[in-house]
């Protein structure tokens, strides 16, 4: 149990790469190996399946060039695309950012908006409460 | 006797949200003209069938020229191909060395009949798996699409079907316990339901009570449901002990209801031993009901306080996702794929035994504002993963995939 939660909190916000997340991953679990002999070799109930996972990504015919026309279109995106976007990007981009905020500091200059959006806790959210909080900042900002 | 009604893409609107509307027209923007074949062995009945009824109409509105072709074969190949699907759910296989041909002579001659020309075929389960012979130069991509269970296949069986399995160009199966290991790449699609088709949308409560009424069904006292064929894998006689033992406690009726597929011969003789267990209790309702009862059906499960999968084997168990999606508490077994949709505590209950099920529609019954809960959550798991257009989404997904420069 410790272990799972030792695993379930490590955030992607803290790393620029796979590679960084995937050797975390391997560390916490040797060290929890090498302190737990009896656990290390114990018979899972059911085995863990490896899957690999295809991307396969396409412009929409969404664009935005203020920040009004931002928030219109994040509400009309779809849940892959939101994911793609605000999730996928975050070792993508190896800027421990995403798409958004990422968009929002650069082409917007707006830094403080951008940080606020990128703090959205993706772990404690499902997709949609996590877009309706998003929507919701890019609304205050707006109307400032 | 109900017909379908046409739909269109705009009709899902309402419940996904046009992005995901949008999305799916803007994936298949790159696919328009694509041909595909889809093939399997029975256009009425079974999950597979009815799954195909609505993929086909959407992929087709969406731009692909897709067909949909049904195997043709005597009785005997049907026998042959069941004992093939309990086999390959791991029971003895029992029928002579000979039945490998006929299955064989049967597809050979089915391929001199269907035309196998599409740029992305999708062989349905077991029963057309050969039909890969009819493929041309290593033309056009092959898909064996595996909708059951193959985690412990009967050895013989499975020896027998593997090599037809190695010349497609992938195998796509439920779930990666389902899996075998296989020299060809092995794809995840999520079975999936039509929250449209006349077994899923919503009806009036009046409608309903109306067709609970007409089976001699109670509106007022609780109603354990269990939709399936009626087939040993989904353990009638299991649900009937089940419900004998809640009866102790609660003055409950129970309702078996299912219908037979065209490629099912033994459903007559499950029918009998559920009818043997039931021992003429009037609040027991087996109804052996038509293939076209799609809205009694729907009404039975709206109609139903709980519903029940006790299956002992089972591929996805899609009527444990139109429960769900009706927002009904389900106690199911854990087994195959409906752990995945049915997860313990908070989208429905799991059990593994006879006793164990009697137990959880007990703690159901004892407290409704909990089965509501798991009813509202389960439905939202559906919404998200389990409707039509998502395994449209991972079609599209599929051929744009291959489709890479």
């Amino acid at each position: 149990m410790r272990l799972a939660e030792q695993l379930a909190s490590l955030d992607i916000r803290d790393y620029l790469s796979l590679a960084e997340l995937r050797s975390d991953l391997r560390r916490i679990v040797s060290e929890y190996c090498e302190h737990h002999l009896h656990y290390a070799g114990q018979e899972a109930f059911e085995p863990f399946f490896f899957c690999d996972a295809i991307e396969v990504a396409m412009p929409l015919d969404l664009e935005a060039r203020n920040l009004e026309e931002f928030c219109e279109e994040v509400k009309k995106l779809s849940h892959a695309s939101f994911y793609y976007h605000f999730v996928a990007s975050r070792l993508r981009v190896h800027l421990r950012t995403n798409d958004f905020s990422n968009w929002l500091e650069k082409s917007l200059n707006l830094k403080r908006l951008a940080h606020r959006a990128n703090r959205i806790d993706l772990y404690t959210n499902t997709m949609e409460n996590a877009r309706a909080i998003l929507v919701a900042l890019l609304s205050q900002e707006l109307t400032q | 006797m109900t017909t379908e009604r046409p739909v269109h893409l705009a009709d899902y609107a309402p419940i996904l949200g046009e992005p995901e509307i949008a999305e799916l027209r803007a994936m298949a923007g790159r696919l328009q003209g694509r041909t595909v074949q889809m093939v399997n062995s029975t256009a009425v009945g079974g999950g597979v069938a009815e799954m195909l009824t609505r993929l086909v109409p959407i992929l087709q509105e969406l731009g692909l020229a897709i067909r949909w072709d049904v195997i043709t074969g005597g009785n005997d190949f049907f026998e042959i191909t069941k004992a093939f699907h309990n086999a390959l759910h791991g029971e003895a296989f029992q029928l002579p060395v000979e039945s490998f041909e006929i299955f064989l002579a049967y597809n050979q001659q089915n391929l001199s009949r269907l035309q196998m020309d599409a740029e992305f075929t999708v062989i349905h389960d077991p029963q057309p798996l050969p039909l890969i012979q009819g493929r041309h130069d290593h033309s056009g991509r092959w898909f064996w699409r595996c909708h059951i269970d193959l985690s412990g296949p009967n050895p013989l069986v499975w020896r027998f079907l593997e090599p037809w399995v190695n010349r497609y160009d992938g195998a796509i199966f439920s779930s990666p316990e389902f899996a075998q290991q296989l020299p060809i790449p092995q794809y995840l699609f999520s079975p999936s339901i039509d929250p449209l088709s006349e077994k899923n949308r919503d009806l009036e409560p009046a409608f309903v009570r109306g067709i609970l009424e007409r089976f001699g069904i109670d509106p007022t006292r609780p109603v354990l449901t269990q939709i399936s064929r009626f087939d040993r894998l989904k353990d009638p006689v299991g649900v009937i002990r089940a419900y004998q033992l809640v009866k102790r406690y609660f003055d409950c009726q129970l309702v078996l209801a299912g219908g037979a597929a065209d490629d099912d011969p033994e459903g007559g003789a499950v029918l009998e031993e559920a009818n043997e267990a039931a021992q003429h209790d009037p609040d027991v309702h087996i109804l052996n009901l038509p293939p076209w009862s799609a809205t009694e059906i729907n009404a039975l499960q709206q109609g139903s306080t709980i519903i029940i999968q006790k299956s002992l084997r089972e591929g996805f168990g899609l009527t444990v996702t139109e429960a769900l999606w009706k927002k009904k508490p389900v106690v199911a077994a854990a087994v195959g794929g409906i752990p995945l949709q049915v997860i313990h505590k908070h989208t429905g209950l799991l059990a593994h035994s006879v006793e164990g099920t009697a137990y959880q529609i007990r703690f159901l019954l004892s407290n409704p504002a909990i089965a509501v809960k798991l009813g509202e959550q389960g439905h939202e798991r559906v919404r998200e993963q389990f409707l039509i257009t998502s395994n449209a989404k991972r079609y599209l997904t599929l051929f744009l995939h291959l489709l890479k420069p």
